[in-house]
């Protein structure tokens, strides 16, 4: 299951990217907010569910491509998802104090 | 009353944890047996932290926006739910699937691991973060039961 682990390395930095972008959007945009809730009553269970099939998506996506994986690839996943991370942690910071 | 739930969510998250802990001790001075029995950890790992978003998630959605949210905004620490939770339950998200990631590495690029000094250096960093953000999310989770209770002391009812 799942052999190709630079796809899977792959698939992890978009999903960061995704759930970053869908965290902080949905938080700005009160009608993108109000779209994910209506999906599945919860706007956190729409996005737990887009997270979910969105990282197998794209590994289904790339699991035959190119499958050398670089010291490099793991520094972008360790990177970006430090990245979301912290830009999570920052927008709440500055939502509720600013 | 005590909800069982929030335990057993906080025990579920904490043998994820712990099972990565496991991962980075086999990992520092891998030989082959170590690798296969990082590879078990990692999979305990993985099959844990995807247990603990199911079980948080149920609690999330059954007790905690209905009874805990409400009293939180309307006790001393409104910030615990505003930056804490919001931040615990977004920042969770990715944590299953970087757990995967560290168990599809192990489980396919022993060798790699075996003979490669910087390819194993960065398994241990992404095995450490999984371990750092899990540990966030329990200290996160104890600040925001800390709201919940001094509001509660403090009297406020939903």
């Amino acid at each position: 299951m799942c052999k190709n682990v630079k796809a899977l390395n792959t698939s992890m930095i978009f999903t960061a990217l995704v759930v970053m972008f869908m965290t902080i959007f949905s938080e700005l945009n009160s009608g993108f907010k109000g779209f994910l809730k209506g999906l599945t009553g919860h706007h956190w269970v729409t996005k737990s569910v887009v997270t979910l099939v969105f990282f197998f998506l794209v590994y289904f996506l790339l699991r035959n491509t190119n499958s050398k994986l670089k010291v490099e690839d793991l520094k972008c996943s360790f990177v970006m998802v430090k990245i979301s991370t912290f830009a999570i942690l920052f927008f709440y910071l500055w939502h509720y104090f600013v | 009353m005590v909800n069982s739930l929030i335990g057993i969510h906080l025990a579920i998250g904490e043998i994820a944890i712990l099972s990565f802990v496991w991962v980075i001790a086999e990992l520092i001075n891998p030989d082959i047996k170590r690798l296969r029995r990082a590879k078990i950890a990692a999979l305990i790992g993985v099959v844990f932290f995807f247990l603990s978003w199911i079980s948080g998630g149920y609690y999330y959605l059954t007790e905690y926006g209905s009874v805990i949210k409400p009293m939180i905004k309307a006790g001393a620490s409104p910030w615990a739910h505003k930056i804490v939770m919001e931040t615990k339950e977004h920042v969770f998200l990715m944590l299953p699937f970087l757990a995967f990631l560290v168990y599809g590495i192990i489980a396919n690029k022993g060798k790699e691991i075996l003979s490669n000094k910087n390819f194993r250096k960065w398994t241990l960093y992404l095995s450490g973060l999984v371990v750092f953000l899990g540990a966030a999310m329990a200290f996160m989770g104890y600040l925001i039961s800390s709201a919940a209770r001094d509001a509660l002391a403090a009297g406020v009812v939903i």
